[in-house]
C-alpha cells in the first residue's frame, strides 16, 4: 500500500510541475520526480515491490512525456533502483549530504542513459546538445530537491506503519 | 517442477521482464507510426485527466493569489482601462464635435435650400480679434479672391447675419462684424412699422451691441424684449429677411428724432464655426448682380455708408 502512495505522490509532483514552470518559462529545469521516486524506492522498500514502483512511475513518466518512446523512462527508473539498492548497502542515503550527491550523480548517470537510448531507439531524435546542456541544472535541481522528496515519503512511510501497527491496516506476510 | 522453478527465480524473471519489456517498448514506439499505439492510449487515457485537472488547480490558484493577495493583474488590467478610457474619451470627444459639426454644416445647406435667391459661398473661421474683455472685434474666414470673394460682400449663417468682408489677404478673409462701430446696417421690425439702422457700439471698453438707433414712424407700438430686428435690403449689401438681433431691452433711449433700443445679435461670435458669404442676390429688390463674375460698380445710398453721421 506504501508503494501505491509513493506513486500517487509521485505521479501529482510530476502533473504539478509542468503548468508551475510552464507559468515561470522554466520548463527545462524541472527536478526529476520520478528518479528520486526510484531511488526512495531502491532504499526503502524489497525488491519486487520497489520494482514495480520504479516501473509504475517510469510509465506514468513515458505517457507525460509522449515525445520519447514509451519505455525510455521506465528502463530509466529501473536501472535506478537497482542502483538504489546497491548504493544503500555502502552510502547512508538516510543523511542529506551522501543523499543529495547520491542523487546528483544519479541524474547524471540518468542523462547519459537517454542520450544512449534516444541514439539507438529514436531515429528521429536531434537535441543532443540541449541535453547536454540541461544535464549540469537538472542534475543540482533534483539534487536540491532529493531530501524534501524523501522528507515527504518519509512521512507518508511512517504513517502507513503507524497504522500498521496500531492494526488498522492489515499486516503484510 | 516448472512452478518450484518459477518461484525460486521469481525475482530474476521479474527483473528481467522489467528491463526487457521497456526495451521491446522503446525498439516498438522508436520506429516512425503513422497512429498512436494502444500502450500510448491508455497512457493517455490515465494522465491527460490528471494533467488538465492539475493545470486547472494551478491555474485557479495562481489567479486567485493574483486577483486577491498580489494584486497585480489587477493594477495592470487597471492601468490597461484607465487607458483605454483615456482613448475611448478622446474618441467620444472627437465623435462629438464632428457630430456637432454635421449639424451645423446641415442646417447651414438647409438655410442655401431654403433661400435659392441668393449665391453663397461656404467658409469656415479660422480666426478670431478677441478684446481685453472677452469680446469678438472681429473673425477671418478661410476664403479669398480665388473663391470669387471681393470686399463688402455679406457674410451670413442660418441665425442671421454676421458682418461684411473688409478685407482680403491672399486665401483669407477678415469680417467686419454687425457690432463694429463701422457698421450700420438697413432694418425694421416685422408687425412694428418701424424702420432704421443698427448700429455697432464697437467700444474696446464694452460690449459692441448695445445699442441701437432705430428711426420708429409708429411710436404707438411699444417694442418687446425679444422682437425680431430684419435686414430690409435696401442697403444692397445683405439680402432682406435676414435676422441681426433682437431687442434685450423694451426701454429705449431718445436721441433726437431716434429711438435707441439695446439689441443683441442674433449670431453668438464666440462659437461661430462656418458661414456663408452670398456672392450673387437674385431677390425682387436685387441691387446685387445674380452673376458673381458680372462686373457691377455698386451703388450706396450715401445715408446708409459708416460714415455717415447718426
Amino acid at each position: 500500500m506504501k508503494e501505491v502512495s509513493w506513486i500517487a505522490v509521485a505521479f501529482a509532483l510530476l502533473s504539478l510541475v509542468s503548468p508551475l514552470l510552464g507559468s515561470l518559462d522554466s520548463q527545462f529545469f524541472a527536478p526529476d520526480f520520478a528518479l528520486l521516486t526510484a531511488l526512495y524506492a531502491g532504499s526503502r522498500s524489497t525488491l519486487l515491490s520497489g520494482l514495480l514502483c520504479a516501473f509504475v512511475v517510469g510509465l506514468l513518466k513515458d505517457g507525460l512525456s509522449l515525445s520519447v518512446p514509451v519505455g525510455l523512462y521506465t528502463e530509466i527508473n529501473v536501472l535506478a533502483l537497482l542502483m538504489a539498492r546497491t548504493l544503500e548497502r555502502r552510502v547512508d542515503l538516510h543523511s542529506p549530504v551522501p543523499l543529495m550527491a547520491a542523487a546528483a550523480g544519479m541524474s547524471v548517470g540518468a542523462t547519459t542513459l537517454f542520450l544512449v537510448l534516444e541514439a539507438i531507439f529514436h531515429r528521429s531524435f536531434d537535441a543532443y546538445g540541449d541535453v547536454l546542456r540541461m544535464a549540469l541544472p537538472l542534475a543540482l535541481i533534483t539534487m536540491l530537491m532529493a531530501p524534501v522528496q524523501f522528507a515527504l515519503l518519509d512521512r507518508i512511510t511512517r504513517r502507513f506503519e503507524s497504522h500498521h501497527r496500531a492494526g488498522v491496516l492489515p499486516m503484510r506476510r | 517442477m516448472f512452478r518450484d522453478l518459477l518461484l525460486r527465480y521469481r525475482q530474476t524473471l521479474l527483473l528481467t521482464l522489467a528491463l526487457a519489456l521497456p526495451v521491446a517498448s522503446m525498439y516498438y514506439h522508436g520506429k516512425d507510426r503513422g497512429e498512436t499505439s494502444v500502450v500510448e492510449r491508455c497512457l493517455l487515457t490515465v494522465t491527460s485527466p490528471v494533467v488538465r485537472a492539475s493545470h486547472n488547480v494551478f491555474e485557479a490558484g495562481l489567479g486567485l493569489l493574483r486577483s486577491y493577495v498580489l494584486l497585480t493583474d489587477v493594477s495592470a488590467r487597471s492601468r490597461e482601462l484607465e487607458q483605454e478610457n483615456r482613448i475611448l474619451l478622446g474618441e467620444a470627444l472627437k465623435s462629438r464635435a464632428q457630430s456637432d459639426e454635421l449639424q451645423r454644416v446641415k442646417r447651414l445647406c438647409e438655410f442655401k435650400d431654403a433661400r435659392k435667391e441668393f449665391t453663397t459661398v461656404p467658409a469656415r473661421v479660422v480666426g478670431r480679434d478677441v478684446s481685453q474683455f472677452f469680446q469678438v472685434m472681429r473673425i477671418s474666414l478661410d476664403v479669398g479672391t480665388a473663391q470669387g470673394i471681393r470686399e463688402g460682400q455679406a457674410v451670413i449663417t442660418h441665425d442671421g447675419i454676421v458682418g461684411r468682408i473688409e478685407r482680403l489677404t491672399g486665401s483669407y478673409a477678415d469680417v467686419m462684424l454687425v457690432t463694429d462701430d463701422r457698421s450700420q446696417v438697413h432694418a425694421t421690425i416685422p408687425g412694428k412699422g418701424v424702420i432704421g439702422s443698427v448700429r455697432g457700439k464697437g467700444k474696446r471698453n464694452e460690449f459692441a451691441v448695445q445699442f441701437v438707433y432705430l428711426d420708429r414712424v409708429d411710436r404707438t407700438v411699444p417694442m418687446a424684449v425679444g422682437d425680431a430686428v430684419l435686414t430690409t435690403g435696401h442697403d444692397r449689401i445683405f439680402p432682406a429677411g435676414l435676422e441681426i438681433g433682437h431687442i434685450a431691452e423694451a426701454t429705449g433711449r431718445q436721441n433726437g428724432p431716434y429711438h435707441e433700443f439695446v439689441l443683441a445679435p442674433a449670431v453668438a461670435y464666440a462659437t461661430l464655426e462656418e458661414v456663408l458669404i452670398v456672392v450673387g442676390y437674385r431677390g425682387p429688390d436685387s441691387a446685387l448682380p445674380a452673376d458673381p463674375a458680372q462686373k457691377h460698380k455698386r451703388v450706396v445710398d450715401p445715408a446708409n455708408t459708416p460714415d455717415a453721421p447718426p
